[in-house]
């Protein structure tokens, strides 16, 4: 589904990507670990159109999408979460997920108002629903807690209906219940959606993912399924250390 | 709350429309006079709240439009046009156009670029305005015939009281329904959190240019009115000293409020002309007034009436 060769990116003398290759096949959770530093953050961002890449490709279904800048991406059915909140801060939560639905939808206007359009706000409500949110739904985005703030991230990554979802350490920051709440509803997507979840939280992602990534220093230098990445030495030695 | 909201609406209305009998047996007709340049001004400024309050576009050339509007009556009247429906489309698709241009270039650019920007292209109109001798330079030309329209008569100024009366609020009422539209939303999302607009799939150019354009236009209208008030237009109307005047009274109204800017111009206004009948130095007065102004009400007049809308 999404292909990615030999993707670099430096910036000054630091090589943040260094030659990347990385697949995403339909319907799997594919984890992307690796320490700090390791550009992961760099490379979601060139994923989701926010960076451009210094050489290298990124097609998604088989088209080039290299180019493309990050709104089109996302109506080609790229969405992305954030590693830092980024919500609208001075809308509510309902509104937040409305807009998102609206981008999908792609129809605009000028005179009807959208804050009591049902083609927006009843899916809006729906997706809250469905990652938890339903008593805060007319809360000031500013004013939710921290977990809330994930949830939202990924309910309006959700409400663009996307084919593949980037997920940017959904888990940072969390506390433990709200982690355990947050892999739940992860492997209740993963059922339906295709993954690329970047985690730093080595519970989530055994957890979740179907295959793992590993990056270190802007190389991926393992890719496999959990069981094997956990018994790859060369992942043990760069990075796993004694977590394992 | 809504219908506080509704009763305040219904009361300034009612205030408005009683105002030119009442002042008339007060034997004070100068009132009309004031009050339609203030409503005037008013459009000016619902225009720059929805780029500047609702889009975030802090443009520091917004009076440009108003010189457009103003001289396009100026222009055509000097070639003998005088059909007010002709100079109304005149000046709002010049402004239309000269927004079109101005924000396609300053949008691309933000922070104080886009100030600077938008400041240096109404400084260009300024100094053009200076230049054409023909259109009388920078002392200005005299509209010898206000724009003609069939029944209604813009030279008789209770008429044209009402005239702006009624164009200001269609005004407030057109940036209401456009701020709450789709259109609107994602408008005020790019000026929420423009990175996380971009990721949910909206591109903020089109956006903000669109805004910026009907703004434009917007501003025109006003400009066509003024010029048909004051009857002598001069380049000073596209200074950076008029569109400082403008930035003030939507942020002295309240920024991204609905009665914000009709609230700012009637505030700025009428301080500025009781502190000039007080004293010649009444800037004195009124600029730390401003700056108190600023300081005590953060979200603006209207903010003392209402929560901000969410």
């Amino acid at each position: 589904m999404l292909e990615v060769r030999g993707l670099t990116k430096s910036f000054g003398a630091l090589r943040a990507c260094d030659g990347i290759d990385f697949d995403v096949v339909e319907g799997e959770t594919h984890a992307v670990i690796g320490p700090n530093g390791a550009g992961k953050t760099t490379f979601i961002s060139q994923l989701a159109g926010d960076l451009r890449p210094d050489s290298g490709s990124v097609r998604l279904d088989g088209a080039d999408i290299t180019a493309l800048p990050a709104p089109k991406r996302a109506r080609l059915g790229l969405a992305r979460s954030f590693q830092i909140t980024s919500v609208f801060p001075d809308f509510t939560a309902l509104h937040n997920v409305a807009l998102a639905v609206q981008a999908r939808s792609g129809r605009t206007g000028f005179w009807r108002p959208a804050r009591s359009d049902p083609a927006l706000i009843d899916p809006a409500r729906q997706i809250l629903k469905d990652v938890g949110l339903e008593n805060r739904i007319n809360i000031l985005a500013a004013n939710l807690a921290h977990g809330e703030h994930r949830q939202l991230e990924v309910a309006m990554a959700l409400a663009t209906e996307p084919r593949l979802l980037l997920l940017d350490e959904p888990m940072a920051g969390m506390g433990i219940e709200e982690s355990q709440r947050m892999i739940e509803l992860l492997s209740r997507l993963k059922q339906t959606k295709t993954i690329i979840l970047v985690e730093h939280d080595m519970d989530a992602v055994f957890r979740l993912a179907d295959r793992i990534s590993v990056l270190v220093y802007g190389r991926v230098i393992a890719t496999d399924s959990p069981e094997r990445i956990k018994l790859n030495e060369e992942v043990r030695r760069a990075y796993l250390g004694e977590e394992v | 709350m809504f219908s506080g909201r509704a009763l305040l609406w219904i009361v300034a209305v009612a205030v408005l429309i009683a105002l030119p009998p009442a002042v008339v047996a007060l034997g004070q007709p100068f009132y009309i006079d004031l009050v339609r340049r203030i409503m005037i001004l008013a459009i000016a400024a619902a225009s720059l709240n929805l780029i500047l309050g609702y889009g975030g576009l802090v443009s520091f050339g917004h009076a440009a439009y108003l010189a457009v509007g103003a001289y396009a009556v100026g222009i055509l009247g000097f070639y003998g046009f005088t059909s007010g429906w002709l100079h109304l489309a005149v000046a709002v698709a010049a402004s239309a156009l000269v927004a079109l241009a101005i924000g396609a270039v300053s949008i691309r650019t933000s922070g104080i670029y886009f100030i600077m920007i938008t400041l240096a292209f109404s400084q260009m109109l300024f100094y053009l305005g200076i230049s054409i001798e023909e259109f009388g330079g920078d002392d200005g030309m005299r509209i010898k015939t206000p724009s003609r329209f069939p029944l209604v008569d813009l030279a008789d100024p209770v008429v044209f009281y009402y005239v702006a009366l009624v164009l200001m609020l269609l005004s407030v009422f057109l940036v209401f329904r456009i701020v709450n539209s789709r259109f609107g939303m994602a408008l005020r999302a790019a000026k929420s959190n423009e990175a996380r607009t971009r990721a949910i799939g909206f591109s903020p150019y089109p956006y903000r240019l669109a805004a910026f354009v009907i703004a434009g236009a917007m501003c025109g209208l006003a400009g066509m009115l003024y010029a048909n008030h004051t009857r002598y237009i001069t380049p000073d109307l596209a200074s950076w000293q008029q569109s400082g005047d403008l930035m003030f009274m939507v942020i002295l109204g309240g920024m991204a409020s609905t009665a914000g800017p009709v609230l700012g111009t009637f505030a700025l206004l009428l301080v500025e002309e009781l502190l000039k009948g007080w004293t010649q130095h009444w800037q004195v007065i009124l600029g730390p007034l401003l700056v108190l102004s600023v300081i005590f009400f953060r979200r603006g007049l209207a903010g003392i009436f209402y929560k901000p809308d969410a």
